[in-house]
């Protein structure tokens, strides 16, 4: 008789999504300034409603 | 309204001498129905390029940066511009891009550093004619900054960071905003 051998698929952890910082603050020389990294969907957004505005 | 422009055309190139961030120093003109503009764009460290640019009869003005004409040919102007950063771009394509939207000063009115009227403007014509997805726009509405930091550099969070340290030793009229 014929045995077939099955494979369990390994479980994998899902992997978690790296959290991206928003913002980076830099001190230089003593002054603090903070800068916003601004996500590619709202640029995207903004893209489209300029183009609409000044086209 | 932002689908005119004016040629431009490439005056000089002027590598700087003290060995410091910034690099070399682009000069272009260009002329609008009514007067002739220079676009200086200045390169620094890391391939950041800064464009500013201003009416050619003002050029010893200390304010030349903060005028306001009534012109009604803002738009074309800024769109030359951003065809001056896709020049660049095409030539350099490492290349990051960093602006200061400067508050209007006139006689009778100065405005606030924070969101300015250039800031406003800058923002949806760069956002409509340059390539978005080659950038990570990175911005101080405080101060009314903004670099546009090209993708293809390899950990773009550390060049932000550098290019920043750069941008407040070089733009020391960048304000403390924490």
């Amino acid at each position: 008789m014929e045995t077939v051998k099955t494979y369990k698929k390994k479980q994998t952890k899902p992997v978690k999504e790296r959290k991206r910082a928003s913002s980076i603050t830099v001190t230089h020389k003593g002054k603090k300034v903070k800068f916003d990294i601004v996500s590619d969907d709202e640029v995207n957004a903004r893209r489209n409603k300029a183009y609409k505005f000044l086209l | 309204m932002f689908d005119t422009f004016f040629d431009f055309k490439l005056l000089q190139i002027t590598p700087q001498k003290d060995k410091g961030d910034f690099i070399t120093e682009y000069i272009f003109e260009f002329r609008t129905n009514k007067r002739r503009y220079i676009a200086i764009t200045e390169e620094y460290r890391y391939k950041i390029f800064v464009v500013k640019f201003y009416p050619s009869h003002r050029k010893n003005d200390d304010l030349r940066f903060n005028l306001i004409l009534n012109d009604y040919e803002f738009a074309p102007i800024i769109r030359t511009c951003t065809n001056i950063m896709l020049w660049l771009l095409e030539k350099e394509p490492m290349a990051s891009f960093g602006y200061l939207a400067s508050p209007t000063i006139t006689k009778d009115y100065k405005e606030s550093k924070s969101l300015t009227q250039r800031y406003r403007i800058y923002e949806y014509a760069l956002d409509a004619f340059i390539p978005v997805e080659r950038f990570k726009r990175v911005e101080n509405k405080n101060n009314s900054a903004v670099l546009l930091i090209n993708k293809k550099n390899q950990d773009i969070n550390k060049f932000s960071r550098n290019a920043i340290k750069m941008f407040i030793e070089n733009y020391p009229e960048l304000e403390q905003t924490v």
